[in-house]
């Protein structure tokens, strides 16, 4: 069923780019992710608006007395804040329904972007295995087409990068590589997270979310370094047009790179 | 309360580390399925982290290479055997030449970039192995690099030659001629100015897919399957296809290095499919092909004028020019690799961690079984 209904089409995609572009593995990975992101944009918006929308309820007056009138009532408390979202017209799963139906398309694009780079004898069998002609067929009228068997094996050369290992840039004079993919992975994390972020409205919400600012980049980072460059390339390419996309949507936080006074206690 | 939420991110960070390390190649599994050659009554396998020598009539260890296992070098590609030499190339990026009696290592070759997939050749006292890096080496006997040709893709089998030529087939779909040696004037200059680098084959053929099974060489002839479901041969002599067979689009991709016998040609497919041609001109012997019941990804091996075949699911049958399918054992397995015969035994690596390598009598019943140790 997962095979069928993400993994084969979404490697029959990514192998249709690659051949419409000329064979090149790199920026079929980039457009493969655009289309993606394009295809899951009203997803997108959806999701925004219903989780704005609930970060607006924890700042309404009425919310905030239910909260304090019924804190030791926790059933009484329940059943006010259901009356407040059919009041509001608000749905508290709204920004939860979004995300689920975008987290197996997400999983799915990466599955397929590491089986399309197989480049050992079981990961090749495996994706031969997957590997159909429909799309192909659908758009044999495009001259030049090739079924995509015969694209096996894929040039996984990519500016400087083996995308079916992990990518060091070697610069004259100096002997180790640089893993500079892996930066950028790090960076474009960094600036999502932070970018994306709504300001807690606790100390203990920021808190939370100057964590995640760190760790989750570094953790991608560390994945970027380790694993070949194609995914990193993917993980670069994803956070950039995120980034678009929610700059598009004008959701961006620019206020949360701008650097913050700690305040001084008087005494 | 801060303490609980910052064990939910540490978790979910793992849990995200185990999904993307589970989904990527370098994880650490088994990448590819066991190779093993056989020479002068022993059989040396390839699998994981250690190559087996072992004694055909018992299968009692003579050694094991190297001696203490290490997840570093990981092993698929058969050995190549012959005089004293076992050669072996790993996948990170070393060929090694080992003793045949000892195990003992003489030297190592660690110049290329990437995996040995396909074994090396020994041919005229040099050595050729085909690497990922899309390089195949030439070295001579002490391990020292005599030329290098770059193909335009990753090289997954070993070459073969005749008394003119040695040929490359590769996953990049074209089958290369090379001389065995090279003149250092004929050799152009790497990036370091060392003069071994072959500019061009002797010549070339485009077969439009990638090759991943061993190709054949009989009578002037070289077989080979590719994974568009087309099985080639070429007339060496003449430098052209002599003919091809898909089955009219029905031959699935090929896994497995064809047994070419007398008069005909066997091959197995992805779809489990086994095919049996007039070797002379390719038409299918039979009205239809066997099925094998499952994938038969490895290829065969001819015994007293029949063929045996694996497949996928364990299945080991013989089957000849007449069809006459009979099976041998259906072991619980899964088996990729090729069946060896030494004499009256089929030698079968599964592609399991239970049961290393396994050796059959002609009527399928195990004579022994190999565990390593652990």
């Amino acid at each position: 069923m997962w095979e069928t209904l993400i993994i084969k089409p979404f490697i029959s995609g990514l192998l249709f780019i690659y051949d419409l572009i000329g064979e090149n593995f790199g920026l079929a990975i980039i457009l493969f992710t655009i289309v993606i992101k394009l295809i899951t944009h009203p997803i997108t918006v959806k999701q925004i608006k219903s989780s704005n929308a609930l970060q607006a309820m924890q700042t309404d007056k009425d919310w905030i007395e239910i909260q304090k009138k019924y804190k030791n009532d926790k059933d009484r408390l329940a059943q006010e804040q259901m009356k407040f979202y059919k009041e509001k017209g608000i749905s508290p799963f709204a920004s939860c329904l979004p995300t689920l139906i975008q987290f197996p398309i997400i999983i799915g694009l990466y599955q397929s972007i590491i089986q399309t780079m197989g480049n050992a004898p079981l990961q090749m069998l495996n994706l031969v295995s997957k590997i159909s002609p429909w799309l192909t067929n659908v758009f044999s009228f495009i001259p030049g087409l090739k079924q995509p068997i015969n694209l096996i094996p894929l040039n996984s050369e990519f500016l400087w990068m083996n995308l079916g290992r992990p990518e060091r840039f070697y610069i004259p004079g100096i002997s180790f590589g640089i893993p500079l993919l892996a930066v950028f992975v790090v960076i474009t994390s960094f600036l999502q997270t932070k970018l994306m972020s709504n300001p807690g409205a606790d100390d203990q919400s920021k808190q939370m979310t100057g964590m995640m600012n760190i760790y989750m980049p570094l953790l991608m980072g560390w994945f970027a370094y380790s694993f070949a460059s194609g995914l990193a390339l993917y993980f670069v390419a994803s956070n950039v047009i995120t980034i678009i996309q929610y700059a598009a949507l004008g959701k961006l936080n620019f206020s949360n790179l701008a650097l913050k006074k700690k305040a001084v206690v008087k005494k | 309360m801060i303490n609980r939420k910052f064990i939910k991110i540490i978790v979910s960070a793992i849990m995200l580390g185990v999904l993307l390390s589970s989904c990527s190649s370098s994880a650490g599994a088994a990448s590819s399925w066991p190779g093993f050659s056989i020479s002068d009554g022993k059989g040396y396998f390839a699998y994981g982290s250690q190559i087996f020598a072992l004694e055909d009539k018992n299968g009692s260890l003579l050694w094991r290479y190297p001696e203490e296992a290490s997840a570093g070098r990981q092993f698929y590609a058969a050995p190549e055997v012959s005089g004293n030499l076992v050669i072996v190339g790993d996948y990170t990026n070393t060929l090694a030449a080992l003793d045949k009696q000892s195990g003992k290592e003489k030297w190592q070759f660690s110049d290329a970039d990437d995996r040995y997939i396909g074994s090396a050749l020994m041919a005229g006292g040099n050595i050729y192995a085909p690497n990922t890096d899309h390089y195949l080496y030439a070295l001579d006997e002490n391990g020292d690099l005599l030329w290098r040709f770059k193909a335009a893709g990753p090289n997954w089998t070993k070459p073969v030659a005749d008394e003119q030529y040695l040929y490359l087939v590769s996953m990049d779909h074209f089958v290369y001629a090379l001389n065995f040696e090279y003149a250092d004037s004929a050799l152009a200059a790497d990036k370091d100015g060392n003069r071994n680098l072959v500019s061009a084959p002797v010549w070339s053929l485009d077969l439009g897919a990638a090759v991943a099974a061993n190709p054949v060489i009989s009578e002037g002839v070289l077989y080979a399957g590719t994974i568009d479901g087309h099985l080639y041969a070429i007339d060496l002599a003449g430098k052209k296809i002599k003919w091809s067979f898909n089955g009219d689009g029905t031959v699935a991709s090929i896994w497995g290095s064809p047994v070419v016998t007398e008069s005909a040609v066997f091959f197995g497919d992805e779809d489990g499919n086994v095919y049996a041609l007039d070797k002379m001109n390719g038409k299918a012997l039979w009205d239809s092909p066997f099925a094998a019941g499952s994938p038969v990804i490895a290829g065969g091996v001819a015994i007293d004028g029949k063929v045996a075949f694996a497949s996928n699911a364990g299945k080991i049958f013989t089957i000849d020019e007449n069809k006459d399918p009979k099976t041998l054992v259906t072991l619980e397995a899964t088996l990729y690799s090729p069946l060896g015969f030494d004499t009256d035994k089929i030698l079968v690596a599964p592609a399991s961690k239970d049961k290393y390598f396994l050796a059959l009598n002609a009527d399928g019943n195990e004579i022994w079984s190999y565990y390593p140790a652990k």
